[in-house]
């Protein structure tokens, strides 16, 4: 499987949230059927003569109409995923150094996911939170949930502060069904807040996975002036000369990282970093990837269906 | 180089802005969203070191650029000679009238008035005309237009100092009405000279006191363009107190005292009055306090011992201006005079003309009146009035024809042509003729009000005969070629009153007697006046008023030649009395004293307000100060400035350079912004 690696600039440049997520996912779907990582997704295996009380969703009309025979087209299922996205939506999520903002990437990146996960027909739902869980689109296939969850995500954050642990702690109570969760947040607040919400989270046996979506200023700090610089969250507004505190801010934000690291580690939970200049094709696969390697994104039953 | 706005180099300091950003390696008016700002720690703004100043040349084109808009909107300019402009483009006719009243001699008001004219001669500029006049009661060229013009420019003012050096308020009173119209003429002069359009101006230097006369600006057709500004020197120290005289009063215990109104202005005024005998300067009374509130007037007496035979000096003490502080008083002069009474009629019967003649010159002041028998004829003197009733006796005819000859009066009521060969007699002429036709009654007609006898009844209010009913009257016929003159006709135009000279002298001739059961004539209103005409003729006038005030001197001369003599000097005065004092007035044989004063309303020091000048719509031009004047000039100034700034336009050059380096400043901070990624540096 390649990527393309698309330009984020000029892919976020296209106004439409879905054409975005098809053209990352047409890409990338063109990709897969060359990869040795087949099974990833829905896949064809043979036709085989119809016999009364098959499902006729499954009769191949095609060839019905081509030779009047009646052929049944065989499957193995592997879909069957049921996958939660838990998007952040605080005020944090709205910056962004790059002509775009972190919140306009990770939610190019859901909608893309979600297409992705559409696509294979499997089970796909979206939770916005903030705060708190304050949007929430249950984990279902049908028509229009793709539509349903594009429009979820076309809502602006309006959030102030990010709780994620107060975010958990309600996916934990609505979601029940083995899942698999994927979390789009920058995971800038302290772990310590969510490290517990977390952990019982994957205590249930959902396969959580963390995707860190970062502005590449917050990572160097190649960015502003000296100025007051103001807090996107709490208002709080202090001087700042970049160049004097950069050393120091690369300090702290590497052990925070390190310590998100940590928890992610301890608790087994796969995560990713994805910088906003950061193709999203190539941060979907490898998401694939490293779903692949653990299990979780290929099909987690053999049954075979049709 | 000078600038027309030198204001604007203030803006100059704006160069610290700029001074000040560079010093600041950051701005800190911007304001940076971050999301991760717990993993910052709060910095110190730094301030460069001199040293280390930011992009200097930046810095320094930025500078510059201030400094030359600054400079440019200072609008500078290079001096240079240029003739100093009119202030309003036109020709300035000015007159300036001082006023030289009695009241200009309050503490101080005329070396005010010198210093204040001196400063407004300084502000003409050399093509200004100009003319400087005195008033008092009359008006006076100190410096005429032709004299201003003729002299240079730097001659002026020194001439005019030279002038008012030698000038001194008089004792006259304040007649502005008179100088204003003095100073329209000359503005008129002034312009009929130059032919040209020119800002007309009167400038009054005044104290302007309560007593100045306007009356006659009343209704005064202003010239168009022309205004009037009133330049105050007064008022000071308005608190005075003025005497003005009353006349003489018999005082309670039959003495006599002096009735004298005081004129108080400004605050209340506490004073003492005293006369002294003008030539030993000894008290002649005692000394009377008086209190007098802030503009009011007080009747007072004072009393004498016994009445002055000598001039008197009257000083009042305690109010802050010492200029009317003495008051002269002649001493009381009575004429006497006497009628013979040349006829049979008792003086107490009320059907004759005698009871009537004692009762109507009872009680005369002036002259004091006797009425004589006419047997005491011998005893007449000139100023004697002889009155004929009925025949004289023929001694008394030769004595009357020679009292009349040799300039004396008499009145013959003709009633009888009996009287006829008598008058015949006395005026030499035949043909005197009386019609007694009886009629049922005659009124006066044509009456001559030009006749001394009659003048005071000209004004139309008093000239009113015709109620006067003549029941027997009888019409009296002239000789032709008579000398005589018919001063009263009848309505059917015969004679009613004959003026006849006889000799030097005068005989009137009166148609009928003057009884009631005759006419209503001396019942009537016009009687005794006509009566006391008649004894003034008789005396040679009216009396000669022995208290008068300066400038009233040639109204008591008549036409006379008379000299004044000061009292206590040898010799006469050149001219009639200028100054108060008491003088020794001749005229002819007769002499009397006569005591000078001033006006007694130059007394009243409080001025007249600008509501006073506007009722009589003078054209008031806002009353200017010193500092406004100072303006004006800078206003010629600024003007010049104007103009040597608006010919060369320096300012264009700056803003075009300051241009200039703007671009070179935008190309050099986009250079350095892209140098170092960072946007416009601050």
């Amino acid at each position: 499987m390649k990527a393309t690696g698309i330009d984020p600039k000029t892919l976020l440049a296209i106004r439409d949230l879905e054409l975005r997520a098809r053209v990352v996912v047409e890409g990338l779907w063109s990709g897969l059927h060359r990869s040795p990582l087949e099974g990833f997704s829905v896949e064809f295996t043979e036709y085989r003569q119809y016999s009364p009380g098959d499902d006729l969703r499954y009769l191949d009309w095609r060839v019905l109409a081509r030779t009047d025979r009646e052929y049944i087209r065989k499957f193995k299922d592997e879909t069957n995923l049921r996958c939660l996205i838990l998007l952040d939506t605080s005020r944090s999520m709205s910056f962004g150094s790059l002509p775009y903002n972190k919140s306009d990437y990770a939610g190019t990146l859901v909608a893309t996911l979600g297409y992705f996960l559409y696509r294979q027909r499997d089970v796909v739902g979206l939770a916005l939170f903030d705060n708190r869980l304050h949007d929430y689109l249950p984990p279902r296939w049908r028509k229009g949930q793709f539509r349903s969850l594009l429009s979820k995500l076309g809502k602006k954050p309006t959030g102030n502060a990010t709780h994620l642990g107060r975010a958990l702690e309600e996916v934990i109570r609505i979601c029940r069904k083995r899942s698999l969760v994927v979390i789009v947040s920058d995971f800038l607040s302290d772990p310590e807040s969510w490290q517990k919400q977390l952990a019982h989270l994957a205590a249930m046996r959902h396969d959580v996975r963390a995707l860190q979506i970062l502005d590449p200023a917050e990572r160097t700090l190649d960015f502003g002036r000296a100025a007051h610089w103001e807090d996107l969250e709490t208002g709080q507004r202090i001087y700042i000369d970049p160049d004097a505190a950069r050393k120091g801010y690369l300090d702290e934000f590497g052990r925070h990282q390190q310590s998100v690291r940590d928890v992610m580690n301890g608790l087994g939970i796969v995560h990713d970093v994805a910088p906003t200049d950061k193709p999203l094709d190539f941060v979907l696969l490898e998401m694939i990837r490293s779903g692949a390697h653990a299990g979780a994104l290929t099909r987690v039953n053999g049954r075979d269906r049709g | 180089m000078s600038f027309l706005a030198p204001l604007f180099l203030l803006g100059a300091a704006l160069i610290a802005g700029p001074l000040i950003f560079h010093l600041i390696r950051r701005a800190t008016r911007h304001r940076v969203r971050f999301s991760a700002t717990q993993f910052l720690r709060a910095s110190r703004p730094r301030l460069q070191k001199r040293s280390s100043l930011q992009h200097p040349f930046l810095l320094f084109l930025r500078c510059l650029i201030i400094a030359l808009l600054a400079f440019g909107f200072a609008r500078p300019f290079f001096k240079q000679e240029l003739p100093v402009p009119a202030l309003e483009g036109k020709l300035k006719q000015t007159v300036v009238l001082l006023d030289e009243s009695a009241s200009m001699r309050q503490t101080g008001a005329w070396e005010r008035a010198q210093t204040r004219l001196i400063e407004l001669l300084k502000r003409h500029s050399s093509d200004d005309q100009l003319s400087l006049l005195a008033v008092s009661s009359t008006v006076s060229h100190l410096l005429s237009h032709e004299l201003w013009e003729k002299n240079p420019v730097p001659q002026r003012l020194i001439l005019a100092q030279n002038i008012l050096r030698q000038r001194a308020p008089g004792w006259g009173p304040t007649y502005l009405d008179l100088g204003m119209e003095a100073a329209l003429v000359e503005l008129d002069q002034m312009s009929e000279i130059s032919g040209r359009t020119a800002e007309k101006s009167i400038i009054v230097v005044s104290d302007f006191g309560g007593g100045t006369r306007l009356s006659g600006l009343a209704g005064h057709d202003w010239p168009v363009g022309c205004v009037v500004r009133l330049e105050s020197v007064g008022g000071m120290e308005p608190g005075n107190v003025g005497v003005q005289w009353l006349g003489w009063l018999k005082t309670v215990n039959s003495g006599i005292g002096a009735r004298l109104q005081l004129i108080g202005s400004g605050d209340d005024q506490s004073v003492t009055l005293q006369a002294f005998d003008a030539e030993s300067d000894l008290p002649m009374g005692e000394e009377q306090s008086l209190y007098l509130p802030g503009g009011s007037k007080r009747v007072a007496l004072y009393p004498f011992a016994e009445t002055p035979s000598g001039p008197v000096k009257l000083t009042i003490r305690g109010d802050p201006h010492p200029f009317d502080d003495q008051f002269w008083i002649a001493p009381k002069r009575v004429r006497h005079a006497a009628i013979h009474y040349i006829g049979s009629a008792a003086a107490d019967d009320p059907g004759q003309s005698r009871y009537y003649l004692e009762r109507a010159t009872a009680g005369w002041e002036d002259p004091l009146l006797k009425v004589k028998d006419g047997s005491e004829l011998l005893d007449s003197k000139p100023g004697d009035l002889i009155f004929i009733e009925g025949n004289p006796l023929p001694g008394q005819r030769s004595a009357l024809k020679a009292f009349l000859s040799e300039g004396g009066m008499g009145l013959c009521l003709l009633a009888d042509s009996s009287q006829l060969p008598f008058i015949q007699d006395l005026t030499g002429e035949t043909g005197w003729k009386l019609n007694l036709t009886p009629r049922n009654y005659a009124l006066l007609g044509e009456i001559d009000f030009q006749h001394k006898l009659f003048n005071i009844f000209a004004d139309p209010r008093y000239s009113n005969f015709s109620n006067i009913r003549f029941w027997d009257a009888p019409s009296i016929q002239l000789p032709q070629n008579s000398r005589a003159r018919v001063l009263a006709h009848f309505d059917d135009e015969t004679a009613a009153l004959v003026e006849v000279s006889v000799g030097d002298g005068r005989l009137y001739l009166w148609s009928g007697e003057w009884t009631p059961q005759a006419s209503q004539w001396v019942l009537s209103s016009k009687f005794v006046p006509w009566l006391q005409r008649l004894m003034e003729q008789a005396l040679g006038g009216p009396k000669r008023p022995s208290m008068i005030q300066v400038g009233e001197a040639n109204r008591l001369s008549r036409g006379n030649t008379v000299t004044w003599q000061r009292f206590g000097s040898g010799a006469p005065e050149p001219s009639d009395p200028q100054r108060p004092g008491i003088y020794l007035m001749k005229a002819g044989d007769s002499s009397h004293w006569v005591a000078v004063n001033m006006p007694p309303q130059e007394s009243f020091l409080e001025p007249l307000s600008q509501a006073d000048w506007e009722n009589l719509g003078a054209p008031l031009n806002p009353r200017e100060s010193l500092a406004s004047e100072q303006s004006k000039e800078e206003v010629v100034r600024f003007r010049t400035a104007a103009e040597l700034e608006s010919q060369q336009k320096v300012w264009r050059w700056f803003l075009l350079i300051a241009a200039m380096i703007l671009a070179a400043e935008s190309l050099v901070a986009i250079t350095i912004s892209k140098r170092e990624g960072t946007g416009i540096p601050a």
